[in-house]
């Protein structure tokens, strides 16, 4: 009996339930790791101390009163571009082009402002722009989806292309309005004002309703259903006799719609002009990160665009008192980012160290060292993932194929470890989708 | 032959693999000689092709030891299989289309390059004359160059590629161009450049799982050329297959496997069909499923000549006909894959019909004929025809992993009424009864599917389909995977169905079950009826045989349900 | 003017050129990177700093030293952007999209920041930018072929090396052929013994490596030394275009390339056009781009399909 199996150290296993408890344990943790990641950048490139970042971090959030309006604003803006591309992407259709359906929106509404605006009454200017918003952003959503559904084109690519015609579009639009201009057009006729002496509260108002709508409509409705089947398996969907293409089609006209308002607001009600660069200025595509962390649910969706904004708004006043420059805050929200996407995948993974122990020894001063830095919650959740690992760690499986595998452990270790674990292996199963069982077929 | 043709190239000793609670294979010894062709055979399910993985380095066994040439062996990875030169070819090709034949014959090879080797031979080269001086010293610093070039492997001279591995191709008599990509090839093409590829990997045993299931009879006989020509070539062939005829034909040796476990091995010009087809299925099983008599039988569904074809643009199914009457249970006999799946879906509107006719007579007009094949799969499933398939992969189709089981119920019914919103009341009642009914193991109606058990999750997909009352019920390998409790489920409501007038459709692997519980048995031997028997009369290995046969002339005691095929 | 625009076209067309082909071996790889505008961030950064690194004082300097240093430093920028990249997609296998664009922003940013500090700082890059914009050849000749042909900085001839190779190693050697058969079917290409992970990890870093020099070249040759954000990730999303354009074919990425230069110098050069019309003039190469990939979807080739697993992480389990 002189089994000699080499499998790779590090062994990753999809979970098949995520403990809710830990999953928000790691998400916290993640959180809290990446304010101190960003103070620490900061602190670095500023030069000042911790507690400058802390204070100014904070008082850019809640500062202010036209502060906190600002931070619930912008989160209303990147939370309703979110939603828009959340059922494409709960039917699997990556559309990266957020960013050129909300600005082919804006330019709707523009369009009808330059031509209306002062000369009808502000009340018909504002319908027919919005009307004309939710035309242009259905047309530029619906392409993709016309060719996703007719020849397969990939739809990653083609939305990305597409973007960038929105822009020169727009631009073009504003040369033609402005030849001699800066490159972007102010409205002061035929736009959505203050309301109750508050320039914030509609959009913010707008947004939670159909916030609430989208989260109706996904979950409760055939539409929401019938287009989670088709991203979940189009074997199934077209089993039960789902049409694909039609649900491709409507889900995308939705998206557009969603585009069309977003761009109508963002002229409309926020900077009552446009600009090719500014008046989007790269929320389509932070939409589409923020769609992804928030699970495609809507719940979820508006807290992960609530953090997102929390951490710019915090970014931009700390980067405009420590003389940082604009770019800041993009480093901040990046670093940010980082640390939150590389957590979901501690959440849908168990890492599992097989023949753990010599690695852990080898890597015992790193763990040291982390575990005092780590505020407690993450503590208690990597003692839970290392007690599981332990137990399961000597599975044999049918993948050692891998070419980079190390083989540094000595047979009699590898025993041990294989001994150990038998016992105890039936335990964390039902936890874990262990290898893969496969059954002759 | 070869001298040693008595000496073991495989010996396989103890080999025991479980996947969970099932167990595979348990205490195999199997040996493989030299130059000599072995069948595996056995019923599906048989543990074959977990057995000879082992041997390709796809799984690893739990127990047990694996000697190549007498030596212990570790076979860890296909790329340790290839170190003991042993090759397979699966079932599912790994081919990459995009590229030619040649490409995917030579991908992944690595070129080893010695550099002491390279060394030892320019010292050698050396003959201490000025010129030969000259000439090392030009070699040495061309050295580093030629590694590089041995790295990125370079193959624009793909001619003289080709050429090597058409050698290989004419010794065994393979018939096939090299330089056409792989898209375009038919099914036995690719199978084709698969043995090549584990040829020139130089496997001296090589492993065919199930490779004449998708070939044609002319195919086969071109394939049993090749194969008896790497047998006279010394190379040691593995077959599995399930199929008597082919077994009597090609091998030398029979390994028989039942249920994980190595019942005889014989030498084949020792033995017949008849004794191959009792070690196959073993002693009869008691059953005590219970069955009635079938009453006021009418004609529910009947279909004439169809043919059809699969997704390979094969013929799946050819010139079927037979009668579903309600009121009974109509199985459906034969080895996997020859076109029940194809069968199945034609009637459901899922797979085009090429020709024939599919009838239906809807109880609900006064059994008033309705023709099927204009029918769209929604619309047929509203006249109450319903399909339970099993697919392979049990999530596949049918249900959805991710969801949870009352979305998963509701899948065949959402769409009912003309409500944006979906009703999940009656849906949640429908599943919580199923749960109940059927005795699903499951936290709650709200767990998602994939995370049940395949028997539970087979409940469920039989379950809804029951639950929306249906005047023909197919179902296709209901019970693959479940345990003995699970199955009896299974079949009691299958017969519950049957009682309440529905016509069922039972398609299933275990002839013990197909005789106990269906009223008549259709069996299909490569997408054609090989006979229409009566269950109460017929005998197991009768049925074994019609598995096997291809009919020469259609012998249809369908309509009548009387005797049995002739042999 | 014929020459000046082919010459600037050609010039223009090497950032694109760089980043296509840098894209192309991630690609191939069955990694859709977004983050090539990043990554380009990463790499002006990079090259500017091991440019000036190599500069000094501007006493005693080879140009050889100086594009070699850039050259370095921004394979490295770029590497370790690519090698990020890498380890979300191919060992954390997050979205490939969501991180490409992660990384496209925080490029951006640290690019946004490192102008305004330099730019505080009083550093500038025109001296060194010289050495950059010289011909390889030294002085040429004033016909339409020397100026054309030989007229270019080193870092032109660079990229379209690097460009044919690229090509050579992925159409012609094994190398390429199992680097291809990892973007189209990495279950297959794992079964023949093929280092999945491995060769997924040195395209994507390598590939960064080369977009890394584009962004370099682009401020220390085609803007001489002059740093302004927000131009080169613009760039970055045209050579992500480019590479469709080519047909994930760095050959002909090369051609392609300089149509894109022109395309996107030529409102620059054309009299009698109003500012509106240049800016319909800018849609060309994204229109033509989304042209292409229509039709090669239309017509359904499988030599022009993107890699069939792009975009798709590969998990071995799930096999």
């Amino acid at each position: 009996m002189n089994k000699k199996t080499h499998e790779p150290i590090i062994h990753l296993v999809k979970r098949v339930e995520v403990n809710q408890k830990q999953a928000w344990g790691i998400r916290i943790g993640a959180f809290l790791l990446s304010i101190l990641v960003c103070a620490i950048v900061s602190t670095i490139l500023s030069g000042r101390s911790m507690g400058f970042f802390f204070t100014n971090f904070f008082k850019g959030i809640f500062g202010t009163e036209r502060r906190i309006w600002n931070l619930l604003h912008e989160t209303a803006i990147i939370l309703l571009i979110a939603l828009a591309v959340t059922p494409c992407f709960k039917m699997k259709f990556w559309n990266i082009g957020g960013e050129g359906q909300v600005l082919m929106g804006a330019l709707g509404c523009a369009v009808i402002i330059s031509q209306m605006g002062g000369e009808y009454s502000d009340a018909a200017t504002i319908i027919t722009s919005l009307v004309l918003s939710i035309a242009f952003g259905i047309v530029w959503a619906v392409i993709p989806a016309l060719f996703k559904a007719k020849w397969n084109t990939n739809e990653t690519l083609l939305t990305l292309m597409m973007n960038y015609i929105a822009v020169c579009i727009v631009n073009y639009f504003i040369k033609k309005v402005d030849p001699m201009g800066t490159g972007g057009l102010t409205f002061s006729e035929g736009v959505i004002g203050e309301i109750g002496g508050n320039e914030f509260i509609l959009k913010i108002i707008v947004v939670i309703i159909i916030t609430a709508i989208m989260g109706v409509y996904l979950k409760y409705t055939k539409h929401g259903y019938e287009l989670t089947v088709v991203g979940e398996s189009e074997n199934t969907a077209r089993y039960i006799g789902i049409n694909t293409k039609k649900v491709i089609i409507r889900t995308l006209i939705l998206c557009g719609v969603l585009c069309g308002i977003a761009g109508f607001l963002l002229v409309s009600a926020t900077n009552h002009g446009i600009g090719s660069s500014s008046t989007v200025g790269g929320r389509g595509f932070t939409g589409v990160m923020i769609s992804w962390l928030g699970h495609f649910n809507p719940l979820g969706i508006a807290l992960a665009s609530f953090i997102y904004v929390f951490f710019s708004r915090g970014a931009v006043q700390v980067g405009n008192l420590g003389r940082l420059g604009s770019s800041f805050p993009d480093i901040i929200c990046g670093i940010f980012l980082f640390i939150i996407i590389a957590s979901e995948f501690f959440i849908n993974y168990q890492v599992k160290f097989r023949n753990g122990e010599k690695i852990r020894e080898f890597f015992m001063p790193v763990i040291k060292v982390f575990e005092k830095m780590k505020p407690n919650k993450e503590k208690s959740v990597k003692k839970d993932n290392k007690e599981q690992t332990e137990v399961e760690a000597a599975e044999i499986t049918d993948e050692n194929t891998d070419g980079n595998k190390k083989e540094t452990v000595t047979e009699n270790e590898e025993k041990e470890e294989r001994e150990n674990g038998e016992g105890i292996t039936a335990i964390p199963s039902e936890e874990s989708e262990t290898e893969t069982i496969k059954v002759e077929k | 032959m070869s001298e040693k043709t008595n000496e073991n190239i495989i010996k396989m000793v103890g080999i025991t693999k479980t996947f969970g609670t099932v167990i595979a294979n348990k205490d195999v010894d199997l040996e493989i000689k030299h130059g000599e062709i072995l069948s595996v055979l056995g019923e599906n399910g048989s543990g074959k092709t977990t057995l000879m993985n082992m041997l390709a380095g796809i799984y690893y066994p739990d127990k047990g030891e694996i000697y190549v040439d007498g030596a212990e062996a570790q076979i860890k990875s296909p790329m340790d299989a290839y170190k003991y030169k042993i090759g397979m070819v699966h079932q599912h090709f790994k081919l990459i289309n995009l590229f030619t034949a040649c490409d995917n014959i030579i991908l992944g090879e690595k070129l080893k390059f010695d550099s002491d080797k390279e060394k030892e031979k320019i010292k050698n080269e050396n003959d201490g004359t000025a010129k030969g001086k000259f000439l090392a010293v030009l070699k040495y610093t061309g050295l580093p160059f030629k590694k590089f070039g041995k790295y990125l492997q370079f193959n624009w001279l793909r001619k003289k590629r080709i050429n090597s591995l058409q050698e290989i191709v004419d010794k065994f008599g393979f018939k096939i161009d090299l330089s056409r990509k792989v898209y375009d090839l038919s099914v036995s093409e690719k199978q084709t450049v698969e043995i090549i590829k584990a040829l020139y990997r130089g496997a001296n045993i090589l492993i065919l799982d199930e490779p004449t299931a998708v070939l044609t009879p002319q195919e086969i006989k071109k394939l049993f050329d090749v194969v008896r020509n790497m047998k006279e070539h010394g190379k040691s062939i593995v077959i599995i297959t399930h199929k008597l005829n082919e077994v009597m034909e090609i091998s030398d040796r029979v390994a028989i496997l039942r249920k994980g476990e190595h019942i005889a091995t014989v030498k084949t010009s020792e033995t017949t069909e008849q004794e191959l087809t009792e070690l196959m299925v073993g002693e009869k099983v008691e059953l005590n499923i219970n069955r009635s008599e079938p009453v006021n039988s009418v004609n529910r569904l009947s279909v004439k000549e169809l043919t059809c074809r699969n997704r390979e643009g094969l013929y799946a199914v050819k010139n079927v006909s037979f009668t579903a009457k309600s009121g009974e249970i109509l199985g459906i006999a034969g080895i996997s894959g020859s076109g029940q799946r194809e069968l199945l879906e034609s009637i459901a509107g899922l797979t085009k019909i090429e020709s024939g006719d599919i009838v239906y007579y809807d109880p609900k007009e006064n059994d008033k004929p309705t023709d099927l094949k204009q029918k769209n799969p929604t619309q047929i499933r509203e006249l109450g025809v319903r399909l339970s398939f099993v697919p392979e992969d049990r999530l596949g189709m049918g249900l959805v992993g991710n969801m949870d089981l009352t979305d998963n119920v509701m899948l065949r019914s959402y769409s009912k009424g003309h409500s944006l919103f979906l009703d999940r009341k009656s849906p949640k009642n429908l599943a919580e009864h199923i749960v109940e009914d059927l005795s699903v193991s499951t936290p709650s109606v709200k767990t998602p599917v994939r995370r049940l058990s395949g028997g539970n999750v087979q409940k469920i997909l039989v379950g809804r389909e029951i639950s929306s009352s249906p005047t023909v019920l197919m179902a296709a390998y209901p019970v693959r995977g479940l345990d003995i409790n699970s199955s009896y489920t299974i079949f009691n409501l299958l017969n519950q169905q049957k009682e309440k007038g529905v016509a069922v459709i039972y398609v299933g692997e275990d002839l013990d079950v197909l005789i106990e519980l269906s009223d008549r048995i259709l069996v299909l031997c490569g997408g054609e009826v090989s006979g229409i028997v009566d269950a109460r009369k017929i005998k197991k290995d009768e049925i074994g045989i019609l598995m096997t046969t291809v009919p020469q002339e259609k012998v249809m005691y369908g309509e009548e349900a009387e005797g049995r095929t002739d042999e | 003017m014929v020459v000046t625009l082919i010459k600037e076209a050609i010039r223009v067309g090497m950032v694109f050129l760089y980043g296509s082909t840098g894209e192309t071996i991630i690609e191939k790889s069955g990694h859709l990177n977004l983050g090539i505008p990043g990554i380009m961030c990463f790499g002006a950064i990079g090259g500017c700093m091991g440019a000036n690194l190599a500069y000094g004082d501007g006493t005693n300097v080879s140009a050889f030293g100086v594009i070699l240093s850039a050259i370095i430093f921004a394979m490295l920028f770029g590497g370790m952007m690519g090698l990020l990249y890498g380890f979300f997609t191919i060992s954390l296998r997050c979205n490939q999209n969501v991180t490409g664009l992660v990384i496209t922003t925080f490029g951006a940013g640290v690019l946004g920041f490192w102008s305004t500090s330099i730019g505080k700082d009083g550093i500038t890059f025109f001296k060194v930018s010289l050495l950059f914009t010289e011909s390889m050849f030294g002085e040429v000749g004033n016909d339409w072929f020397s100026q054309i042909f030989l007229s270019h900085g080193t870092l032109v001839y660079v990229a379209i090396i690097i460009a044919v190779i690229a090509a050579v190693v992925l159409r012609r050697t094994r190398t390429g052929l199992s680097l291809t058969a990892v973007g189209e079917n990495p279950g297959a290409a794992d079964a023949a013994g093929i280092n999945v992970k491995k060769y997924k990890y040195v395209s994507c870093v390598l590939g960064a490596a080369i977009a890394g020099i584009g962004g370099a070249f682009y401020y220390l040759d085609c803007t001489r030394g002059s740093i302004e954000p927000g131009v080169i990730d613009a760039m970055g999303w045209l050579a992500v275009a480019l590479v469709i354009f080519s047909l994930w074919r760095p050959g002909i990425g090369i051609l392609g390339s300089i149509v894109f230069g022109f395309l996107y110098i030529l409102p620059s050069y054309t009299t009698g056009l109003g500012f509106a019309e240049k800016e319909i003039m800018k849609i060309i190469p994204y229109a033509v781009t989304a042209f292409v990939l229509i039709v090669i979807s239309f017509f359904n080739k499988k030599e022009t399909q993107p890699p069939t697993s792009l975009g798709v992480n590969y998990f071995r389990e799930e096999r």
